[in-house]
């Protein structure tokens, strides 16, 4: 008999999440000869990301990808990748996720009924704002800068004197024009599919906080998967984060010309040790939280 | 299968007289049981559906309402109000429109719209003699506009669900259709207030009744420049504007026109709870329903079976619109955006049809639903607070249906309607 | 005389069940209250303080958040008592008494079911929510899903409590709470 796999996320079908969806599903149903079919429903026609995750635990939502910050709520463990400066360049944080760190926190979605299957990316975060270039870290003392739900890039903001403000992402783009805050910070996908380069004026590749993202199964549906199943979903997972990461490097590319197009003023290059000094305290605070030797472990790589 | 039971269940709970809240959701329910799904999902969908900051306008602006026509303001303001045409035929139901249309231009909800400025005029047209059915009905076919007319709550969402338009764009081509809607309601009201002899008692007021109402007015009509002013500056979102209109709205009440005191808070905001909890709770179902519709597949089978038909652009936009209509007699437009929005859009695309213009086609079809009975949320909130049958109010929102059906076919015929201010603008 | 012992046994019950019910509604009415009052200062709190501090309260959208979910799912019963629940009510107008009293025995079933059923569900989810903590708070998500059993439970006393006068006459109680023109004229 066949299995059909409901798969979701939020993001548009356009989008490099659908991408990595559509290799998926191709993959998948070729291999297993239609034994395995695949349900797309983008653009949280499912719910929202925390929705997903939590469907997935009741098993009417088979896998997902989301971001790895929402994931935090469940696995604590995933936050680490939220914290400031924690990578240096794209290679580096893929090895790092591919890599033992990764895997261990993949490890740890096991207690919560879920199984993680697989790291993509939306990539490094921007910031953008409507007031002036930003180009050191005192640039943006006293900016209101809308931040995600999430302590870790709270408590950076805060450090780096800025005044942190949590505004709905529905609420966000009619936010960032009226300028009931003068920023906020996404990776290039985000930016250019919210069209915020329309209401945003500058833009600061500050790299301050690479996003993963993740793809992950319900526990109770890869229980009923047979073993040659299970390497058929796992290859296909490979495919889909390789799609994905291609998509990204993609923007990075085309979606930044894209950006500068729409009349959004790019700082391309920015003095990265000067925001890491001025973080200093508030990684130390992360470095007792995740452990030191984490820390130092994802440093070391190359 | 499922879905027969999802629909076949609301048809028959919502005919034997089951609550619409509790149809939806003892619909939901029987079709995730049958289904074979855990039912704890229901309960989660229940809590995800009232999860949303921008919802939280529907209880504030409904307690600023409240704040507002407790004290002497209704008064005062219907003075005012029927000082221009209150004495006219209709003129009240004109002010209505015209009120919830410059309302619209602040608020990103129609729900927000008729619970606010909405329910302040309903009771001052109930209090001149026109039918309360008539004016719920009005309010509610008025406040259509709400997330026509920009911002938009709706126009957000289907712009992130569809790549080719900006929540810009989109904005922008929202203005002419919502004027066109209000328009045609004044049409409507002029019509029916002549036919059927609405109008306010009283003849013209003297210049020194004039002046000393105008005085006494002031701080009421301050509220919406204050939301105004406040909202387009950038001091605060649609969503905070709702709650500065509350304690604006205590200020006047407690130290401007002495007519609320701390006793009579408790019960003033226990009137906006209930009130909210009963909206909010069709809200809550609407979503696990939507949510269930969404999980059996039928709208992409509904898509798929429209696609294959193989129709010429024009043919499938009427499909469409036949289709949401149907659609929207069941869901609201938030949860409707998320379900159709990825689906047809795409679709529209490959037929050519200009991506803002088959928006405005969508969002004002599904904005439609909230007033097309038996699930329709505006009626239910302008029905509340008119206190009036659904009968009632379905037999008058009918003709102001049909009016809107009209509108709708004109602005799917003439997509300039949509895209000449956008382009006009130069808006991407 | 034993039938008057019982008759009286019975008055000491339905008082007793009285005096419990109004604890019951005036403690449900007080949290509605309290979680609109609480929604609207938080908020108002909170965007003030991004004009007069540096500071923002990060906690107050989502608190308010799950005030509102509070305050939604604790006014489905109270609500339920006031006849607040928009029906479709044709039918009921339509038929002879005696059926429309069948319909609402039936109405009462289908309303108890759903409410018994989210109230069991409910527990489900509640114990499936503790190892989720909410993104400011930190707090467990079960303290969010809480609401949905306590919201229904409360509303299946409710309808035990208008079960009567609803089914024999279609009615509901009456209070100021749904009835704002009255209270605003007087
Ligand atoms: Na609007
Ligand atoms: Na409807």
């Amino acid at each position: 008999q066949t299995t059909t796999l409901k798969y979701a996320f939020v993001n548009p079908m356009s989008s490099h999440f659908g991408a990595a969806a559509t290799t998926f599903k191709e993959f998948v149903e070729k291999e297993s000869a239609g034994k395995i079919k695949v349900d797309i429903f983008p653009g949280g026609a499912l719910g929202g990301e925390r929705e997903i995750v939590e469907s997935m635990q009741l098993g009417t939502v088979d896998m997902a990808m989301t971001g790895t910050s929402i994931m935090g709520n469940f696995v604590p463990e995933v936050l680490l990748y939220d914290v400031p400066f924690l990578f240096k360049d794209t290679r580096q944080a893929r090895a790092v996720l591919d890599g033992q760190i990764g895997k261990d926190v993949l490890a740890k979605f096991q207690d919560k009924d879920l199984v993680g299957l697989g790291y993509g990316e939306n990539g490094f975060k921007m910031l953008t704002n409507n007031k002036k270039p930003v180009l050191k870290p005192e640039d943006l003392v006293g900016m209101t800068i809308r931040v995600q739900e999430n302590e870790i890039h709270i408590a950076a903001f805060k450090q780096l004197g800025a005044r942190p403000t949590p505004i709905a992402w529905p609420e966000l783009y009619a936010a960032l024009q009226q300028g009931v805050v003068d920023g906020q910070d996404n990776p290039i996908s985000n930016v250019l599919s919210a069209k915020f380069f329309q209401v945003q004026k500058y833009g600061t590749l500050l790299r301050h906080v690479f996003a993963p993202t993740v793809i992950t199964m319900s526990s109770a549906t890869w229980g009923k998967l047979s073993d040659a199943d299970k390497a058929i979903v796992q290859a296909a997972v490979a495919k889909a984060v390789a799609t994905q990461r291609a998509a990204v490097d993609e923007y990075e590319t085309s979606g930044l010309a894209k950006l500068k197009e729409g009349g959004m003023q790019i700082v391309e290059t920015v003095d990265t040790a000067a925001f890491v000094e001025k973080l200093a305290p508030a990684n130390e605070i992360f470095a007792k939280r995740f452990g030191q030797d984490k820390f130092d472990a994802i440093r070391a790589m190359n | 299968m499922t879905a027969g039971v999802l629909f076949g269940g609301l048809v028959l709970f919502l005919a034997l007289g089951v609550p619409i809240a509790f149809a939806l959701g003892a619909a939901t329910l029987t079709a995730v049981l049958g289904a074979g799904l855990n039912p704890i999902a229901v309960t989660q969908k229940l809590v995800s559906g009232l999860d949303s900051f921008p919802l939280m306008a529907i209880p504030f602006f409904l307690l600023a309402a409240e704040l507002m026509t407790s004290g002497a303001l209704a008064e005062v303001l219907l003075r005012f109000a029927s000082m221009f045409v209150g004495h006219k035929r209709g003129g009240l139901g004109h002010t209505n429109i015209l009120t919830i249309t410059f309302f619209s231009g602040i608020s990103g909800s129609a729900l927000a719209d008729a619970a606010g400025p909405g329910s302040l005029l309903i009771r001052m047209m109930r209090k001149s003699g026109y039918p309360p059915a008539y004016a719920a009905a009005l309010t509610a076919a008025a406040s259509i506009v709400g997330p026509i007319i920009p911002p938009s709550i709706v126009m957000i969402l289907y712009a992130l669900a569809d790549e080719g338009v900006s929540v810009l764009r989109l904005f922008m081509a929202g203005v002419v259709p919502g004027l066109m809607i209000s328009a045609a309601m004044i049409g409507y009201n002029a019509w029916a207030s002549h036919r059927r002899d609405f109008r306010g008692e009283g003849e013209a007021p003297g210049l020194d009744e004039i002046l000393r109402t105008a005085w006494r007015a002031i701080p009421a009509l301050l509220l919406p420049t204050l939301i105004v002013v406040g909202v387009h500056s950038g001091a605060f979102t649609p969503t905070e504007a709702s709650v500065i209109a509350v304690f604006y709205a205590l200020f006047c009440g407690m130290v401007i026109y002495r007519t609320i005191s701390w006793s009579m808070l408790p019960q003033l905001i226990a009137r906006t709870a209930f009130m909210s909890a009963a909206i909010l709770l069709i809200i809550a179902a609407s979503s696990a329903f939507a949510w269930m519709l969404t999980y059996t597949q039928t709208p992409q089978v509904l898509t798929a079976w429209i696609q294959g038909l193989g129709l010429s652009p024009i043919m499938f936009l009427l499909a469409v619109n036949v289709f949401l209509l149907l659609f929207g007699i069941f869901i609201e437009p938030l949860p409707g955006v998320l379900v159709v929005a990825p689906i047809l859009a795409p679709m529209a695309a490959a037929l050519g049809i200009d991506p803002t213009h088959f928006a405005i086609v969508v969002i004002v079809n599904l904005n439609l639903g909230m007033i097309t009975p038996p699930v329709a949320s505006l009626l239910a909130v302008t029905g509340m607070i008119a206190k009036v049958r659904m009968a009632d109010l379905n037999r008058e929102i009918y003709p102001m249906l049909a009016i809107q059906i009209l509108v709708l076919l004109l602005l799917t015929f003439v997509p300039v309607l949509s895209t000449g201010l956008p382009d006009l603008m130069g808006a991407k | 005389m034993t039938a008057v012992a019982s008759s009286g046994e019975t008055n000491l019950v339905l008082s007793a069940v009285r005096a419990v019910d109004r604890a019951v509604l005036g403690v449900n009415r007080a949290c509605m209250i309290a979680a609109l009052a609480a929604m609207a200062v938080m908020v108002f709190v909170s965007v003030s303080l991004r004009y007069l501090t540096d500071d923002a309260i990060l906690w107050a959208e989502e608190l308010s958040r799950y005030l509102m979910i509070w305050l939604c799912l604790i006014g489905v019963g109270p609500v339920l008592r006031l006849g607040g629940h928009v029906a479709v009510d044709n039918l009921h107008v339509a038929v002879p008494p005696m059926a429309a009293r069948v319909l609402r025995v039936v109405v009462v079933a289908i309303v108890a079911g759903f409410a018994l059923y989210m109230t069991w569900a409910g527990l489900g989810y509640v114990a499936r929510s503790w190892r989720q903590t909410t993104p400011v708070l930190h707090i467990p998500f079960a303290y969010v899903a809480m609401a949905v059993p306590i919201g229904f439970g409360l509303s299946v006393w409710h309808l035990l409590m208008i079960l009567v006068p609803y089914v024999r006459d279609g009615a509901f109680e009456t209070s100021d709470d749904l009835a704002p023109e009255e209270a605003s004229a007087a």
